[in-house]
């Protein structure tokens, strides 16, 4: 497990490190990038892009996006109505685009069109009635938008194809702030939404459906890098690499998609603090969910599902520091909540339910509490790799707990330790997972309850609940 | 009629007036129902179970099997006596035997978790499963029973085998796999612990019910071997067919002895 693991981890810090390299002034990008990221790296330099963007507020606090209101209501007299039909006068949108004034709106007749890459790069709002197609012919990206305040509605968009030199995207959006892409409907976009140094967007309902096969032939549905105060919302998002994808996205926000059977991460994120995930359903993803090298997220409410196999997580938390992470369900996956250099968080009010490993806790995590929890039906609930364990759990309810509350007050009155015996052997020698649920194994484990010997010294919860806790509204 | 089919009846009519069984019925029920009411959910509830039924089916398929041959053995001497064929005395004595401890499983364990299942649907499939191998692991320790009984001439030392069988078999057997596997380099380990765990019929059964309730867990397992095996249904296929053998393979070796042994 750890081999896949740390290739899984060495691929995802590589690139990333790339980057970084790249954008302090060495200018020789590492051989592990792409060459389109060796790109960003020089044309959007980080000092800049960061010192502008952290002076904007925080999405959640935000009354609303200025210019984007004034796009949604119907065209006043100073803004004109351009109409693209296969069959009219206007028959392509990238002329349209250029016709158009900034502010104009472009409606997007039904039917099919297949036209170089449009970019826009004025202030329009590009809307499709009846969902018009777009189609890349499996060899271009379909929209470029470099321009602010860019909105694109209610389209079908397809075959963007696969490139290994290029990050294609149907709709790439470089440096442009307050853009809007909603209601959309891409089918085999290499990406499917691409934002490079963009703020304030949002990107909301739409259905992205990928066409990849295996990691190496696939993009990201929605990948976002070096942007902030994004808004990712109601979107659904199958067959891509990762769902979602974030690297250096600050203060953003991402909330009640769904994203399922993806080749990879379900989401994934790096070196993104401050975001907010809320409400977001991750399934059959190919490893879950990987979050890393970021603190002051908070992950709320979330589901987490059916993400099986050796290497795959629920969420996978490596070097997370100072979040919260609350109210969510994690059910049937391999390992439900993996961490591993995460410190100074709060794990509050989750279910953990029929899980290989409800949590896997690594011994390099300080200072996390694990608080009012629910674990049911987890075939191990906590396993580790250390007799010293540096996180508190507290108030938790176990569905294997033994123990009696004689004075009635909803905590059991003998301490409850979570960690089985037989998750030890199973660690040690992985091949004994056939001997689950032996009448020997009950036994062990039994045995190790009543005088605990192997097991973590202060893996403890003094006060375990006897009755398994509502979750709190949120 | 089939002489084999009437002993069959005769028997099972006479083991099902046994006060026994009744007890068997009772207690299977009492275990089903008090976990059905402790645990809200049903599928918690069947994983539950599946200790309680790993250990009283096999116990009381072999020591209801061993007692009730060495009981028969005057009845056999006297329909042998008759124009009774061996063949058909021991087919119909195992029918008579462990057809009414298969329907007393179904019945004590069935009817409480199909009651359930049909208000919790989603646990169908387990219950399905679950009742499937229960029924299995009883006719399968029959057979070992009737083994145990045509071997041993004494009825004491019978009995006593009988219950070192179903020792071994459910915890002695898991230990030494467990020493076993935690001693030895694991690299080579995955096919020769699968198929160690396939020549316990307990182990068999065992199995079978993890890939119910354990999925998430067999899945975290890197190894290609396990993962081939509990990936799809070929693992479910062959421990049936497993546990199938485990009922045939016994029973066809105690009718050989009981054919050429002197009652």
């Amino acid at each position: 497990m750890h081999g896949v693991l740390a290739r899984r981890l060495a691929s995802g810090t590589v690139a990333a490190i790339g980057v970084l390299v790249a954008s302090c002034g060495t200018g020789a990008p590492s051989a592990f990038e792409t060459a389109d990221q060796a790109a960003h790296a020089e044309h959007a330099p980080m000092e800049h892009a960061t010192t502008d963007l952290e002076q904007r507020p925080a999405p959640d606090d935000r009354p609303g996006i200025p210019d984007s209101e004034s796009l949604e209501t119907e065209p006043t007299a100073a803004r004109t109505v351009l109409i693209v039909d296969p069959a009219g006068p206007l028959s392509s949108i990238g002329e349209a685009v250029r016709a158009a004034a900034p502010g104009s709106r472009i409606l997007v007749k039904p039917g099919v069109y297949t036209e170089p890459t449009i970019v826009v790069d004025r202030p329009v709002t590009i809307e499709g009635e009846g969902y018009p197609t777009i189609d890349g012919e499996g060899e271009r990206q379909l929209f470029e938008v470099t321009s602010d305040d860019v909105r694109i509605t209610g389209l079908a968009l397809r075959n963007v194809g696969v490139s290994y030199v290029q990050d294609r995207a149907a709709i790439r959006v470089e440096r442009a702030a307050r853009c809007e892409i909603d209601h959309n409907r891409i089918h085999g976009g290499f990406f499917a939404i691409y934002l490079a140094g963009a703020t304030d967007c949002r990107v909301t309902d739409n259905h992205i459906v990928g066409t990849g096969a295996a990691e190496t032939d696939s993009g990201n549905g929605i990948h976002a890098w070096n942007s902030s105060h994004i808004v990712i919302e109601s979107n659904q998002i199958r067959g891509h690499r990762d769902g979602i994808y974030f690297e250096f996205v600050k203060d953003s926000r991402v909330s009640r998609n769904v994203a399922e059977d993806n080749i990879r991460y379900g989401l994934h994120f790096m070196f993104s603090d401050r975001c907010r995930y809320r409400s977001n359903s991750f399934r059959r993803n190919g490893a879950g969910v990987a979050v890393m090298y970021t603190s002051d997220i908070e992950m709320v409410g979330n589901r987490f599902e059916s993400n099986q196999g050796s290497a795959a997580f629920g969420v996978l938390l490596k070097d997370i520091r100072d979040s919260r992470i609350a109210d969510n369900e994690f059910r049937e996956n391999s390992v439900g909540l993996y961490a591993e250099g995460f410190d100074r968080t709060v794990v509050e009010g989750n279910d953990f339910v029929r899980n290989g490993r409800a949590i896997r806790l690594l011994s390099n995590s300080a200072e996390t509490q694990f608080v009012g929890n629910n674990f049911e039906g987890n075939t191990f609930d906590v396993t580790t790799n250390s007799r010293r364990v540096r996180s508190s759990f507290e108030g938790n309810h176990w569905d294997g707990y033994g123990g009696y509350d004689l004075d009635g007050d909803g905590v059991g009155d003998v301490p409850h330790r979570p960690v089985r015996l037989f998750a030890l052997i199973a660690e040690r020698s992985p091949v004994t997972t056939v001997l689950l649920r032996s009448f020997f194994v009950t036994l062990l484990d039994w045995t190790e309850r009543v005088v605990p010997s192997l097991t973590p010294d202060n893996l403890v919860d003094e006060r375990p609940a006897m009755r398994p806790l509502d979750r709190s509204a949120t | 009629m089939n002489v084999a089919v009437r002993i069959a009846r005769y028997e099972s009519r006479d083991v099902s007036r046994g006060r026994w069984l009744v007890v068997y019925v009772v207690l299977l029920f009492g275990l089903a129902q008090t976990l059905l009411a402790l645990e809200a959910d049903t599928t918690r509830a069947l994983a539950g179970l599946i200790n309680v039924v790993l250990i009283v089916v096999p116990l009381v398929g072999l020591l209801f099997g061993t007692l009730h041959m060495y009981g028969a053995r005057d009845f056999n001497r006297m329909l042998l006596a008759q124009p009774v064929g061996r063949r058909e005395l021991f087919n119909g004595l195992y029918a008579g035997v462990a057809l009414p401890l298969a329907g007393a499983t179904i019945l004590g364990l069935g009817l409480p978790l199909v009651v359930a299942a049909l208000r919790d649907p989603s646990a169908l499939a387990g219950v399905a499963r679950f009742l499937a191998v229960a029924v299995v692991l009883t006719l399968a320790s029959v057979s070992l029973s009737f083994l145990t009984s045509v071997a041993i001439r004494d009825r004491a030392a019978g009995m006593g085998v009988a219950v070192l069988i179903w020792l071994s078999l459910s915890v002695l057997y898991d230990g030494v796999l467990i020493v076993a596997a935690s001693t030895l380099p694991s690299a080579a380990l995955e096919r020769p612990a699968l198929i160690m765990t396939l020549l316990n019929p307990i182990d068999t059964a065992r199995v079978l019910l993890l890939m119910q309730f354990d999925g998430a867990a067999l899945m975290g397992y890197t190894g290609a071997v396990f993962r081939n095996f509990f990936g799809g249904a070929t693992g479910s296929v062959v421990a049936f067919l497993t546990l199938t053998a485990w009922i045939v393979l016994p029973l066809l070796l105690a009718r050989r002895i009981f054919r050429r042994s002197d009652l």
